[in-house]
């Protein structure tokens, strides 16, 4: 064995609920995700143990995530959503039935779908999360936590409460969810910072990952690069992204995922299909959107409108083939950094766990046919960085430098000219909430002092920011922002007026996020 | 029906259009919207008259907004400044104080004194500085008539490479690791 390779899946998606209506376009985020990335990753795993193929890798899930696939009512949604799916594959295979190149696809998505229903029926009893922590019990994967609502430290930092705050109810929320202490934590974005290091070793958080240059800058810079985690003053443990094994996999266009036989994400029949045809699948005002269902492959580089038909054998033996130039890759690269630092190097592959099935559809059988490397050739070590660092030791000293993994490596996403109005009401916002602790005048109020924590916490969520910068998803993230400030301030004033119960009850039903949530003992 | 001829069509008379190709949420819909929605269902028409499944250019819209959109932000309470460092090159300051009309002295501090200044009118609520060198840490100070505001002082993001003796590693490797990041491409929402 010459080196390690760790693999790290940060699971994410912000809190969206809409009790109010029975389809909410933005709450499908959620739905696509477990039936296209979570539901068949999980699958591929389960399906390695039962193989007898020992994997190692790492599953950050945020608590937004957490918090959704518990919820009670999105799981209703959920099932509904998964029923339309095999409905809609059903009716294309009708459609199609004189149509053999496509009928064939159309019964490759009608027993796919049932398929996933059946292992979350079966096997997860429709409880998402237990998947992973079964997995995690075998010793397969570790689970690490995040911040409590995605919110970037670095920019939250300004009134430290905030960040002590996103650390506590995160820690205390894993433990709900799954019964035990997180020994990891991804920084939202990677965004980090000097100081919050004694935050996280408050709460029990052993070790964090970083883009690369967040070590490559470090004080002193440290002696294996990228190649091992280096401990921190805090006495805490900071890994970092290795580049080139990261750029194979990210990269639309020189990484795998380009690969023209791999499936087309943007010819989705949901567009493709005459309106009559689809309309019951999806949004109901008419609104054209994404199905799921999918006939063409990437092709090459063609106009949408020429694309070929979609081969699921030729594109799952594209995606072990991958699997094997990416090993091979893994490999030679570890030679090359063992003959300089003369130690066994740690390669640590961080990546959005929706890469994988709902962008790059094939990506999970990517990951299945990998660890299936590792235990075959048995010269790299899939391993967790719990594991890693039980195992290994002489770990370089030095301070990381400030960070994030966002584009530029710092935080011109989250914060410019956009959506840098934010800020002041985060500011704000958090400065009311240490006057009330302070102050002790409203204990008794707690309904309300929880519900306006909420809604701080919801309105700190880096994707609104991020969203904003991007513009991929129209107004909504300014809607919900502007919901979330609004909520908060008109919570105050009920705090020594009138109590609206209405109002509050609405809000605590449809932002419910973190029941278990203690004003008195989590602000601050 | 082309385009040049819709788009000289009244609100109306869109609408009625939309009607007979009974396009759902119609109602709901602002004119430039209407025109879009016909204009995607009339080449559909003409798509679906081809060999299944259609050939299409089309591309994913934006959902039409299902919510009446809240209005006016809340007044902030409190009087604060803030600093955020974005990068090595800036820094983004943000302030909530009374007599917004005046003008004050916006500073920059850094861990060798001040390295920015700026005259601001304080209803700008903003300003971004941006740094001629790196600094390790930063603060920010705001001199009104009759007052001074402080932010925290932060730790800020540098791009220097710390070697040491012995070192050596990769020193030459550095660059071209920082080659590939710029060349990601990032698949997000």
């Amino acid at each position: 064995m010459k080196g390690f390779f760790s693999l790290v899946l940060h699971h994410h998606l912000p809190f969206i609920k809409h009790p109010e209506y029975d389809y909410f376009y933005e709450e499908n985020w959620l739905f696509e995700a477990v039936v296209e990335s979570y539901v068949p990753l999980l699958m591929k795993l389960y399906a390695l143990e039962k193989e007898g193929v020992k994997f190692k890798l790492t599953c950050s899930l945020s608590p937004p995530l957490c918090e959704m696939l518990r919820d009670t009512e999105l799981k209703e949604k959920l099932k509904n959503y998964v029923e339309r799916l095999i409905t809609l594959a059903r009716k294309e295979e009708s459609r199609l039935k004189n149509n053999p190149k496509f009928l064939k696809l159309a019964q490759f998505y009608g027993d796919r779908f049932k398929g996933i229903k059946d292992f979350i029926e079966k096997e997860l009893n429709w409880d998402i999360l237990e998947g992973y922590r079964r997995l995690k019990e075998k010793g397969a994967i570790e689970i690490t936590t995040c911040g409590a609502t995605h919110g970037l430290l670095p920019a939250l930092r300004t009134v430290p409460e905030a960040v002590i705050t996103q650390v506590r109810v995160a820690v205390k929320n894993f433990k709900k969810h799954f019964g035990f202490e997180p020994k990891g934590m991804w920084l939202p974005e990677c965004g980090y910072y000097p100081e919050v290091e004694k935050i996280l070793r408050e709460f029990g958080i052993k070790f964090f990952f970083l883009d690369s240059h967040g070590l490559l800058y470090g004080k002193p810079f440290p002696k294996y690069g990228v190649y091992a985690p280096v401990e921190t003053q805090e006495g805490l443990f900071a890994f970092a992204r290795e580049p080139e094994s990261s750029k194979q996999v990210w990269s639309a266009k020189e990484g795998y995922p380009g690969d023209p036989w791999y499936r087309e994400f943007y010819r989705d029949i949901g567009f493709d299909l005459p309106l009559e045809e689809v309309k019951d699948f999806i949004n109901p005002d008419g609104t054209r959107t994404y199905t799921g269902i999918k006939y063409y492959r990437i092709t090459g580089n063609v106009s949408l409108g020429e694309k070929e038909p979609y081969e699921p054998s030729k594109a799952l033996e594209r995606a072990r083939e991958h699997a094997d130039h990416y090993h091979f890759c893994l490999d030679k690269r570890i030679d090359y950094v063992k003959g300089i630092i003369n130690r066994k190097p740690l390669i640590v592959a961080p990546f959005d766990a929706e890469l994988f099935g709902h962008w790059w559809f094939e990506g999970n059988d990517f990951i299945y046919y990998l660890m299936r490397n590792f235990n075959k050739y048995k010269v790299i070590e899939a391993t967790t960085p719990s594991e890693y660092l039980e195992r290994e030791k002489d770990f370089p000293k030095s301070q990381p430098a400030v960070s994030s993994w966002g584009d530029k490596g710092y935080f011109d996403v989250w914060v410019n000219a956009k959506n840098d109005w934010i800020y002041p009401y985060l500011h704000d916002m958090a400065l009311i909430l240490n006057g009330i602790k302070r102050g002790k005048q409203f204990k008794g109020k707690e309904r309300i002092l929880n519900q306006m924590l909420r809604e701080l916490l919801l309105a700190q969520s880096s994707d609104w920011s991020f969203l904003i910068t991007t513009g991929t998803a129209g107004n909504y993230p300014v809607r919900r922002l502007k919901e979330h400030i609004s909520n908060f301030y008109k919570l105050k004033e009920m705090l020594e007026g009138k109590v609206n119960e209405e109002f509050l009850g609405k809000l605590e039903r449809k932002n419910s996020i973190f029941q278990e949530i203690d004003f008195w003992k989590d602000w601050g | 029906m082309k385009r040049e001829e819709l788009v000289s069509l009244t609100k109306k008379e869109l609408y009625e259009i939309a009607k007979k190709l009974k396009i759902k949420g119609r109602g709901r819909m602002r004119k430039g919207e209407l025109l879009k929605a016909i204009e995607r269902e009339l080449k559909l028409i003409e798509l679906s008259s081809e060999e299944e499944p259609i050939t299409s250019q089309l591309r994913r819209e934006e959902a039409l907004p299902q919510e009446k959109e809240e209005g006016e932000l809340p007044k902030i309470e409190n009087e604060f400044l803030g600093a955020i460092p974005v990068n090595p090159k800036l820094v983004y300051t943000y302030w909530n104080v009374e007599n917004a009309e005046e003008k004050a002295k916006l500073e920059l501090i850094g861990e060798k004194g001040k390295i920015g200044e700026a005259e601001v009118n304080l209803n700008w609520k903003k300003y971004y500085f941006n740094l001629k060198e790196e600094t390790e840490r930063v603060k920010a100070r705001l001199r009104t008539k009759n007052k001074v505001l402080e932010s925290l002082e932060l730790s800020a993001p540098t791009q220097k490479i710390h070697l040491e003796e012995g070192s050596s590693f990769l020193q030459g490797k550095v660059k071209e690791l920082f080659k590939i990041r710029e060349k990601e491409i990032k698949y997000r929402r």
